[in-house]
């Protein structure tokens, strides 16, 4: 595990050099979330109620997810590219398991976005502490994590999946455009999946668990034999998808080309 | 010691076929044709400890296919193929820590890291294999020193010239002393001082480690100077193998023969042999067994200043023997 965690921290290195950069992703968060803020804003005004909600939860609602949804990590788009160009052959060849080395690899990017958001998102909580609600307790800050986390492992999975592709496909951005608008909906950060028709099916897929689930469970609103439940469920998908992953891999392998020199 | 063992080799590659515009793009979209290429027809061969094998031949021949099959990139269409006892596609761990590869573009340490200095990336090589510190330390020192690139390894990767980035890329492949090494066109595109650097590196590294080291390369100058052994292959066969003066031996029909006359010359005598002729200085394309019948002739009848033997280029030997070029 020591190589990979080598390479998240290589990552995070690489990621810091472009400050401009990270400023720019942090801003348009903070801009997402007052889209969002504004709307939910009106929705209140000329409704009165939020679907079981109250404006103060739908506001930390989109606050927290947010940035969640930033900082879970996603397979890049490069790396059907890496495919594509042979690229890959330099990782071939080296006792990796290329899976978990670009998921170490995400990470570590993703923890340097982190490191500038998290700041930020905590600044915004506490000085517009109004506008917001407190966690049910402390252990549902551990749950939320868990599953952020783990929810985060099968979520760049499928990600993954999009990009190995290019074993297959000599170009999956159409693929990626259109996986990353459907995760949108289903991972709960544009409206809450409870709000949404046909909750009981997108409760059955595992991309709630990155931002809807751990928002439930920031709320208090799950009790603890349900969140046991979601784990179970959770463990199941993430032997799944990351099976997938590994064979996927395997059968891309046996097709692929390595172009190039 | 057999570390690398290749036996009827075979690989069969499908390409897509666009014909040219807007039509063909259409075409493909609506019916996609490709055609099938044979780039490896069945090729033999074995490599020892401590031996540097080259792979020569021209662009298309199948060398690149050749060392992606031995280092587990590619899977082959038949054929059975050993290193070190392991079979390449199984991609064992054990057998991915046992060997090291250099790829002719796209090497690893420029796609890590573009924006960081040599050092980073060799961090993440030492973390790969799990070299212990001091290992590591002592190893970047001598290949650092050996390779002349001390000035650099502070410098982001960008900011190197493209002979320093080659020595960087050669360090990431071999940190971890692999027993067998495959080098894809190492020297391409360098400048004469550093593709001497390289070279001597790879002498060195051979000699000190006993290393195999297997590589592909289109230039004479590489494979006289490191080739223990040399493969030829051309479109997917293997045409010779064997030492290169059995190359000389077997295939060399000629020799270099310069003068340098006392004076400037103004019709050149044995026109039909002269290969180049330039104020006072004369080359001569000579058949063996008649050189020194034709060095004696020039010597009593015209006065000579100087006279070199060269042999044929071995260059000019393969592409006379193994492709009919003139």
């Amino acid at each position: 595990m020591r190589k990979y965690l080598e390479f998240a921290i290589f990552e995070y290195k690489y990621s810091l050099r472009y400050r401009a950069n990270r400023i720019f992703s942090v801003l348009s968060d903070i801009l997402r979330f007052l889209v969002f803020f504004f709307l939910w804003k009106t929705i209140f005004t000329l409704r009165g109620t939020g679907w079981g909600y109250t404006f103060n939860q739908m506001a930390t609602y989109y606050l927290i997810v947010t940035f969640l949804q930033s900082s879970t990590p996603v397979c890049w788009s490069e790396f059907s590219t890496f495919i594509r160009t042979g690229s890959m052959a330099n990782f071939l060849v080296r006792p990796v398991n290329i899976y978990l080395l670009y998921y170490f690899r995400v990470a570590g990017s993703k923890l340097a976005y982190i490191s500038t958001s998290l700041p930020v998102t905590v600044g915004i909580f506490y000085f517009f502490n109004r506008y917001f609600t407190h966690p049910h307790g402390i252990f549902s800050i551990f749950w939320m994590m868990f599953f952020w986390l783990a929810g985060g492992f099968i979520y760049y999975s499928f990600t993954y999946l999009v990009e190995v592709l290019g074993f297959w496909f000599e170009e999956v951005s159409g693929f990626s455009t259109i996986f990353f608008l459907i995760q949108e909906v289903l991972t709960g950060a544009i409206i809450p999946l409870d709000i949404l028709p046909g909750r009981k099916l997108l409760e059955l897929l595992p991309f709630k668990f990155v931002a809807y689930l751990p928002m439930q469970i920031y709320f208090g609103r799950v009790n603890t034999v349900t969140i046991l439940e979601n784990a179970v469920i959770l463990i199941l998908w993430l032997t799944v998808v990351s099976s997938v992953s590994v064979l996927t891999l395997k059968k891309g392998l046996k097709v692929y080309n390595a172009p190039g020199g | 010691m057999k570390t690398v063992e290749v036996t009827d080799l075979r690989k069969i590659f499908r390409r897509p076929l666009k014909a040219e515009g807007f039509r063909g793009l259409l075409k493909f979209y609506l019916n996609p044709s490709y055609d099938v290429v044979e780039a490896l027809k069945g090729i033999s061969f074995n490599a020892y400890k401590g031996e540097i094998l080259t792979i020569l031949g021209p662009n298309g021949a199948g060398k690149t296919t050749t060392l992606k099959i031995l280092t587990g990139i590619l899977h082959p269409t038949d054929g059975s193929v050993r290193v070190l006892g392991y079979n390449p596609r199984k991609r064992e761990k054990d057998f991915l820590s046992r060997i090291g590869f250099l790829s002719s573009q796209r090497r690893f340490a420029e796609y890590m890291g573009w924006d960081l200095p040599p050092v980073d990336v060799f961090r993440l090589v030492k973390a790969i294999y799990n070299i212990d510190e001091k290992t590591y330390k002592d190893r970047v020192k001598n290949f650092v020193d050996l390779l002349e690139v001390e000035e650099t390894l502070e410098v982001p990767i960008r900011k190197l010239s493209l002979g320093q980035r080659a020595k960087i890329e050669i360090i990431t492949a071999v940190l971890h002393h692999p027993e067998v090494l495959f080098l894809d066109e190492p020297t391409l595109g360098l400048d004469v001082v550093a593709a001497d650097i390289l070279r001597n590196f790879i002498v060195d590294y051979v000699r000190n480690t006993g290393s195999t080291v297997i590589f592909t390369s289109h230039y004479m100058k590489d494979v006289e100077s490191l080739s223990d052994r040399l493969i030829i292959i051309d479109r997917g066969r293997i045409v010779f193998e064997g030492e290169i003066d059995e190359i000389y031996r077997k295939f060399s029909k000629f020799r270099k023969v310069k003068f340098i006359m006392e004076e400037e010359v103004k019709n050149p005598p044995f026109e039909e042999l002269l290969e180049y002729h330039e104020g006072n200085e004369l080359s001569y394309r000579v058949s063996i067994g008649k050189t020194r019948e034709f060095i004696t002739g020039m010597i009593s009848k015209y006065p000579v200043r100087d006279v070199t033997i060269k042999e044929q280029d071995l260059e000019d030997i393969i592409k006379t023997v193994f492709r009919g070029e003139t």
